[in-house]
């Protein structure tokens, strides 16, 4: 991603909208729309178990990368959707961490509701919903990010072994889920 | 019956993922919207900060010297982007500052340093933090910062930080946000009141209760960092405070002008 200089971002203009799409141009965003847009907010949905959480928390992401790429002189960001879904992530729990001590000073029960998904009532989706978070985005980032063990490790901040532990616990509680399905 | 195979549940959990999108011309709008909100907000922070100092600097915020208790005095004179309904209502009633001037630090007479860090996890689902001086700030005014590196500000100033890249002085960490759920809030000290050679790491720090003794979900902050005196000012970074969003966040002189509140509430 390359930095525009702040003169830059006032030049060329017919208007705010004109200098701000110049900018979503150069820093890529099309071109993650295109090819990554869809497996970062798949990811993020399972993860916090809402689509409108999901895109809040990337829309937040990709606006910050923008902010960053205005920002920064010389910083570029390598892999544009490996920090999306990073910073998806921490928007999405801190936001899920808010709302959900919001929501427990009005009502335990509402809990559920606040961060439904109206497609979300597979037993699969359900059994994801009640993972612990961390076994929850290990297996996202491991299954449908496509990352190694490693590279989760890297993004959560944990060691291999939490995260193949994680992983295995994960595995054994979806497991069961599926096999129930394929017996039905 | 066996169990399932890595690529059975790779398929179902990809299966899963697989949300409808909207085009990019849509996408790109929302983008657009969120990038100008977060402009638009930080430009009404920096105003209302700059529009407070020139209030200040023309004598019109009142002074209250008659009533002197910490939570009388504790309000900052310079404002900030924080939300009052999430505080204590004692602590909007007054607005006091101990100098009307709007001018830029100076060498004072009395110098400080921070002696010790208190901080308070889990006070109202957040956390108080305080900097202990060995002295009364020459100027009690506190002011947000939109930009931790671009600072314009009569005396201490605090600025907020996104996990995806801190600025510790000379530093910028991108690589923080492993596992972290937010960045930083920053505290600006400036360094013409700091006292020469007096330590800026190794403040000892005060739990109450102890960290140990914390549940576990209660948040704590993470690791301070102090550094400087840089581009004017001593910094002290507050990682992974239970929020980095400047809405949440208050800070003010209080006590004898010899304690900085940080009061982070999520």
């Amino acid at each position: 991603m390359r930095r525009r200089s702040r003169a830059q971002t006032k030049t060329h203009g017919s208007g705010v909208l004109q200098d701000v799409r110049l900018d979503l141009a150069n820093i890529q965003l099309r071109g993650f729309f295109s090819s990554d847009y869809q497996r970062v907010l798949g990811a993020v949905t399972l993860l916090t178990g809402s689509r409108p959480a999901a895109e809040d928390a990337v829309h937040e992401a990709l606006a910050r990368a923008w902010e960053r790429s205005l920002k920064t002189e010389h910083d570029s960001i390598e892999h544009l959707d490996r920090w999306v879904l990073t910073v998806a992530l921490n928007v999405a729990r801190s936001r899920w961490r808010k709302l959900r001590r919001e929501t427990l000073q009005r009502d335990v029960a509402a809990i559920p509701e606040a961060y439904a998904n109206d497609s979300m009532s597979m037993d699969l989706r359900q059994a994801i919903r009640d993972l612990p978070d961390r076994q929850r985005e290990v297996i996202v980032l491991h299954y449908v990010i496509d990352m190694s063990v490693e590279e989760v490790a890297d993004l959560l901040g944990l060691s291999p072994g939490g995260v193949k532990h994680a992983l295995f616990r994960a595995r054994h509680s979806l497991a069961n889920v599926i096999t129930k399905e394929e017996v039905v | 019956m066996s169990s399932p195979t890595d690529e059975t549940l790779r398929e179902r959990l990809r299966a899963l993922a697989e949300v409808p999108v909207a085009s990019i011309e849509q996408l790109e709008e929302k983008v657009v919207e969120r990038f100008t909100g977060r402009r638009r907000r930080r430009r009404l922070a920096a105003s209302t900060s700059a529009a407070a100092v020139v209030l200040a600097g023309a004598g019109i915020i009142t002074l209250v010297p008659t009533d002197t208790s910490p939570e009388r005095r504790a309000e900052n004179a310079t404002g900030g982007p924080a939300d009052d309904t999430k505080f204590e209502s004692a602590e909007r009633s007054v607005t006091s500052t101990r100098s009307s001037s709007s001018s830029p630090p100076s060498v004072s007479a009395t110098s400080i340093s921070v002696q010790r860090i208190e901080i308070r996890a889990g006070v109202d689902g957040g956390e108080d933090l305080t900097f202990v001086f060995d002295g009364a700030v020459p100027d009690e005014r506190v002011t947000f910062a939109p930009d931790v590196s671009e600072i314009e500000a009569p005396g201490i100033a605090y600025a907020v930080q996104d996990p995806s890249g801190i600025s510790v002085c000379a530093n910028s960490h991108s690589d923080l946000g492993a596992g972290m759920q937010s960045g930083s809030v920053d505290i600006l000290i400036p360094s013409d009141w700091w006292t020469p050679d007096a330590p800026v790491h190794d403040v000892p720090y005060a739990w109450d209760p102890p960290v140990d003794s914390l549940p576990d979900d209660v948040d704590s902050p993470g690791k301070i960092i102090g550094c400087g005196p840089y581009n004017g000012y001593v910094q002290y970074s507050i990682l992974s405070p239970s929020s980095d969003d400047p809405e949440d966040v208050r800070v003010s002189v209080t006590g004898e002008a010899n304690r900085l509140l940080v009061r982070i509430r999520p």
